[in-house]
């Protein structure tokens, strides 16, 4: 009986061996991380940066007025009003930081007569916007009183666009009234703001040169927008951008395209936007939580992408599909990555009105192909 | 009368007490299967069988139901006090012995997996090296010492703990560290998108402009997304309150003492002695169709010291053994040409292989015997 207590004995010793992990703080040497690879055209524009900064092109809404360049100033528009109201939109670009983001405020707000802010207050004012050209970091300055004799009060709009190793300013300054009116074409200004190689240096060795592309374009093309009605563009002319074409369903209603749809349809009551941006723009992963965080839903993590996407192919573009369903609206979208830039098929709207479309929104998939 | 010890023998050892016990296990599976709609496969393995009791409900009527870890204990229990009191070991039960030997094994095996095994991921971009893997499901505050340019000092701190205590002190951290709020599954978004975010605390750092807003924990197999309000206290007083999220790309950046620190929360990593270099990534499919043939991921493996170096292809049922992880085929973006390993590291491995092995060699000498016993009788 000896040999059977003593097994009885070592199987509950067996159970007790285990015990139970407590969470600890750990401390370890480790290596630097390494930034993910860098894919091939990413890797040109990079290089590119140090050789020459990057040329930008824009759009100008209608009735600004194109004054070329003076000096520092890459961009020089005006902008008048009723009762000769006027103002003065400014494009440059300074190396780094430009001298701090509250050193540049707080210099502004002394032209406008305002009393310094400091670090907390700036915190406050800070308005931030993600555009196709990158984020940018917005204020709003408005004089408490007018000044140097003038009618009106003076307000200030300034957006600044932080990159590598410069960082580009857009300030649009004059008479509140008018200023506060272009509230929309400022908006629409700063989303048609694009970067492209400066010298053809900078190019892959077989492209051809890019003719009539100076430094700094500014197209005079009406911008679109809801402020400005029908003041867009046909349909086709900025198609031309695109490289991909598609078909859309007869029961889809066209919509003009703003700076950076390269498709727009009405779907019902629903709305379907096909942008395109350079790079991966941020990932997978950030792009499906922001289009959740649109619809209220929960974030994901990056091991939780296969379970919530379906993958699509179609020939040779591989989509991933999301379907997100919040409590009164839904999104069904679709990323691809196509040569250098990653196409996003959106269709949003109320639940009842994108679950209508779905068959149709995936069929519509099906007909994307190179142009 | 008979002493308890002799009663409690008898009870572990009946064989209504198996058969209780199987019984039991096929509830068990079947509950478990049915409650995998609701919780998935990650919370079923938690609830119902890395457990000692289950609390279940179906509608509103709970119940209790011993876990896995129970009714395994008291099969492993049953089987070995079987063996203690009413088998011999002879030449003709040898197989029974072997046999019974390798269940054991088994069970053991199993509760040793539960207990031992870490599964992490690792996740590779073509072009890429790599020499940690992340956690499935774990998260940590990771407290880095930037300031050496060749490498970095991680103070990591597990989730559990930033839930659970109000303040953090450690000997590495040349400051305290109070959680002024913390949210177990919550978004971050800029502060002007957010619709309904909790009070912002932030007063340092990017989290100015950033907002949370906390969802209730995901009940399936999404993973929690944490996120945390911290303040920072030296001996001069508080240093700012920063935002931190897992969803944050980066860390925050701070200076304080002469020192470089970065602040963040993050997957839970483990670094290792070795790297992972991505090759390249392959996608087949089976011609004229969209249906995946076979993922796989080439990769190079190199040391610390540099004294291994290997190439190395890894697909389905062909996975990596190195240094005692395994690394297995488990996800392909092979759009984006990145690939996801799963990293498995099982000391006890190598106990269920052993367990068959037993379990089948007892198996052939019993059958054996009984076979050698009928062709005998037949000749005869």
């Amino acid at each position: 009986m000896r040999r059977s207590r003593l097994l009885l004995a070592a199987a509950i010793l067996a159970l007790g061996i285990a015990g139970c992990r407590k969470p600890e703080i750990t401390v370890y040497t480790a290596p630097k991380d390494t930034p993910s690879a860098v894919p091939a055209h990413a890797a040109v524009s990079t290089n590119a940066a140090h050789t020459a900064p990057p040329a930008i092109r824009w759009q100008l809404p209608a009735g600004w007025q194109d004054q070329g360049t003076t000096g520092s100033r890459l961009g020089n528009i005006l902008v008048t009003g009723p009762d000769n109201q006027r103002a003065e939109m400014t494009v440059t670009r300074f190396e780094g930081d430009g001298g701090g983001e509250l050193a540049n405020v707080n210099r502004w707000r002394n032209q406008l007569q305002l009393p310094p802010i400091d670090e907390d207050e700036l915190g406050q004012i800070l308005r931030h916007v993600d555009l196709p050209a990158g984020h940018v970091h917005q204020v709003d300055l408005v004089s408490d009183a007018p000044i140097s004799g003038g009618a009106h009060k003076t307000r200030t709009l300034v957006a600044w666009l932080p990159q590598q190793e410069v960082t580009w300013f857009f300030k649009l300054t004059g008479d509140d009234p008018l200023v506060d009116s272009q509230r929309d074409a400022f908006a629409a200004f700063l989303r048609s703001v694009e970067f492209f190689a400066s010298s053809a240096s900078s190019l892959p060795a077989d492209h051809p040169p890019i003719t009539g592309a100076p430094d700094v374009s500014t197209p005079p093309i009406q911008p679109s927008g809801n402020s400005m009605a029908g003041a867009a563009l046909p349909a086709g002319t900025v198609t031309e951008s695109s490289a991909l074409v598609w078909t859309a369903p007869s029961s889809w209603t066209a919509k003009p395209l703003g700076p950076v749809r390269k498709g727009s349809f009405a779907v019902g009551t629903a709305d379907l936007s096909i942008t395109a941006f350079p790079g991966a723009t941020g990932g997978l992963l950030a792009n499906i939580n922001r289009w959740r965080g649109e619809v209220q839903l929960a974030p994901i993590g990056e091991a939780d992408i296969a379970t919530n996407t379906q993958t699509i192919t179609h020939g040779a573009f591989t989509f991933t599909v999301v379907d997100l369903e919040g409590s009164s609206r839904r999104t069904l979208g679709a990323i691809l990555p196509y040569g250098a830039d990653t196409y996003f098929f959106k269709l949003t709207g109320e639940n009842a009105a994108v679950a209508a479309a779905k068959d149709e929104f995936l069929a519509f998939l099906a007909t994307v192909k190179t142009r | 009368m008979r002493p308890l010890w002799k009663k409690l023998l008898h009870f572990f050892s009946s064989l209504r007490l198996t058969v209780v016990l199987l019984a039991l296990s096929i509830v068990l599976v079947f509950l478990a299967t049915l409650d995998q709609v609701d919780i998935g496969i990650y919370g079923v393995q938690e609830k119902w069988f890395r457990s000692f009791v289950v609390v279940h409900f179906i509608g509103k009527i709970g119940f209790l139901f011993p876990g896995g870890y129970t009714l395994g204990f008291f099969l492993l229990i049953n089987l070995v006090a079987a063996h203690a009191t009413r088998f011999k070991l002879t030449r003709k039960k040898l197989g029974l012995f072997l046999t019974h030997f390798g269940l054991i094994l088994l069970l053991l095996g199993e509760f040793f997996t539960g207990l031992w095994q870490e599964d992490f991921q690792m996740r590779i971009d073509e072009g890429q090296t790599k020499n940690y893997s992340e956690s499935f499901r774990h998260n940590e505050l990771a407290v880095i010492d930037a300031t050496n340019p060749e490498f970095d000092r991680v103070t990591a701190i597990p989730e559990e703990i930033v839930a659970t205590q109000r303040v953090i002190h450690h000997a590495s951290l040349p400051f305290r560290i109070e959680v002024r709020a913390y949210y177990p599954h919550a978004a971050m978004q800029f502060a002007e998108q957010a619709t309904s975010p909790a009070p912002s605390l932030a007063t340092a750092g990017f989290g100015r402009r950033f907002a949370v807003t906390p969802f209730p924990p995901p009940n399936s197999d999404l993973i929690n997304i944490p996120a945390a309000y911290i303040e920072l206290f030296g001996p001069e007083g508080s240093l700012g309150t920063y935002l931190v999220s897992a969803m944050a790309p980066q860390p925050e950046t701070f200076t304080y003492a002469g020192k470089t620190w970065q602040i963040g929360l993050r997957v839970q990593r483990e670094y290792k002695p070795f790297s992972l270099h991505l090759i390249e990534v392959t996608h087949d499919v089976y011609p004229g169709s969209d249906i995946p043939k076979n993922f796989a991921s080439l990769v190079r493996l190199r040391t610390a010291d540099g004294s291994e170096e290997q190439e190395f292809k890894i697909y389905m049922n062909n996975p990596l053994r190195f240094g005692g992880f395994t690394f297995y085929q488990y996800q392909m973006d092979s759009a984006n040409k990145s690939t996801v390993l799963q990293v498995v590291r099982n000391p006890s491995w190598q106990m269920p292989y052993v367990a068959c092995t037993l379990m089948a060699l007892g198996l052939f000498w019993q059958f054996g015997q009984s076979l050698r016993a009928f062709i005998r009788k037949r000749t005869a």
